[in-house]
């Protein structure tokens, strides 16, 4: 006897129901890996023919219902569109990241160019480039309100120019001598020597004042 | 799935589902619960038809998953004809595990050793993988794969005897 398979038997009709029973279970676990729809179908031919049963299986039917109810299993998208997606995705991610680093390489590596702000050298030219910083905190240049600087007493002034009173006040920021020291030196030597800053409120003057 | 894979899906759906519709049928005695359980196993089938595709005999790995929902059906059936027998009717409290003929554990000879017919009832019946099957019985993967191929071995040989 052939022990490396277990065909089913051609005749079918002697075994017993259990024997049958035995040998749809048999081939349907065990001897599965040997077994076949076409080699299974007399047992089941037969198992039905002693059932009494009719199959109402209809594949066609059966089919377009799976699919009718597992959607989710059965994408429209074809291989073509898959490959047309991935391509748009790919030129999109490049074409950010060209937009992201562009910018940035040309920046890196463009000639330094002339300052586009003119340099002033005097401060008769440009009073605000050797004004103190905290100076200026708190000047307001807000039309018809009062200005404030806090000025050191001693510093110097420009010539007024004509100007309307509420730009007054910029002309009246105090210049300091950018050299020996820096900004700061001059003016830690200056609180050593005077003592803390005074706070001036200057109001605007009356044009039409004497 | 693509569209190639979708028609190979469907070729062996128009060849593999009513065999497969019949067994169910048959092991479970109810047509329409046969067939809900044929296309969970073709849903399964489409969550992998790529493995399916390569693999050396579809109609097993079919037959594997269908025992694999068969398996879930008693267990689910059994619970709930412990809970509800008192209330429900007689036939379907019938219905509610399989006909002792139709267990793997009576279809196997009974010439086979305790051990041969326990690792035969894990993997075909709980439908266990190996690795479980090794950690359940204290044994190495391999000696796993070794055992089960001995015991169907021996399971062929004695029932080619008793036909």
């Amino acid at each position: 006897m052939n022990t490396s398979r277990t065909p089913i038997p051609q005749d079918l009709t002697a075994y017993t129901q259990e024997e049958l029973d035995r040998l749809l279970v048999l081939h349907t676990t065990v001897f599965q890996e040997e077994s076949a729809p076409q080699t299974l179908s007399p047992l089941l031919d037969e198992l039905a023919a002693r059932a009494g049963g009719a199959n109402e299986f209809s594949p066609d039917a059966e089919w377009a219902s799976f699919q009718a109810a597992r959607p989710d299993l059965f994408s429209k998208k074809t291989p073509a569109r898959r490959r047309r997606a991935a391509l748009w995705t790919g030129a999109a991610v490049l074409a950010l990241a060209a937009a992201v680093s562009v910018p940035v390489l040309f920046r890196q590596h463009a000639p330094e160019e002339a300052p586009s702000t003119p340099v002033f050298t005097t401060p008769a030219e440009n009073p605000w480039q050797y004004a103190p910083l905290y100076a200026m905190l708190g000047t307001e240049k807000l039309a018809g309100r009062p200005l404030r600087a806090e000025l050191p007493p001693d510093g110097q002034f420009l010539p007024l120019p004509p100007c309307p009173p509420e730009e007054l006040e910029l002309y009246r920021l105090p210049v300091l001598p950018p050299d020996p020291n820096t900004q700061e030196d001059f003016l830690l030597q200056w609180k050593q020597k005077h003592g803390e800053y005074k706070t001036y409120v200057l109001e605007p003057q009356d044009p039409s004042a004497p | 799935m693509n569209r190639t894979e979708t028609e190979w899906l469907h070729t062996l759906y128009m060849t593999h589902a009513e065999p497969l519709h019949r067994v169910a049928q048959y092991r479970l005695g109810d047509p329409d619960r046969a067939r809900d359980l044929v296309q969970e196993v073709f849903a399964a089938a489409a969550q992998k038809v790529g493995q399916l595709q390569n693999h050396e005999n579809p109609w097993a790995w079919l037959l594997r998953a269908l025992n694999y929902e068969l398996s879930h059906e008693f267990s689910r059936r059994a619970r709930q004809a412990e809970q509800e027998i008192p209330l429900i009717d007689l036939t379907e409290a019938s219905l509610s595990a399989p006909p002792a003929a139709l267990s793997l554990a009576h279809a196997l000879p009974s010439q086979l050793s305790p051990r041969d017919r326990e690792i035969l009832l894990l993997y075909y019946e709980e439908n266990l993988s190996y690795r479980e099957i090794a950690a359940q019985l204290n044994i190495p993967v391999a000696t796993c794969g070794t055992w089960l191929k001995r015991a169907r071995e021996r399971c062929r040989k004695y029932w080619n005897e008793s036909l």
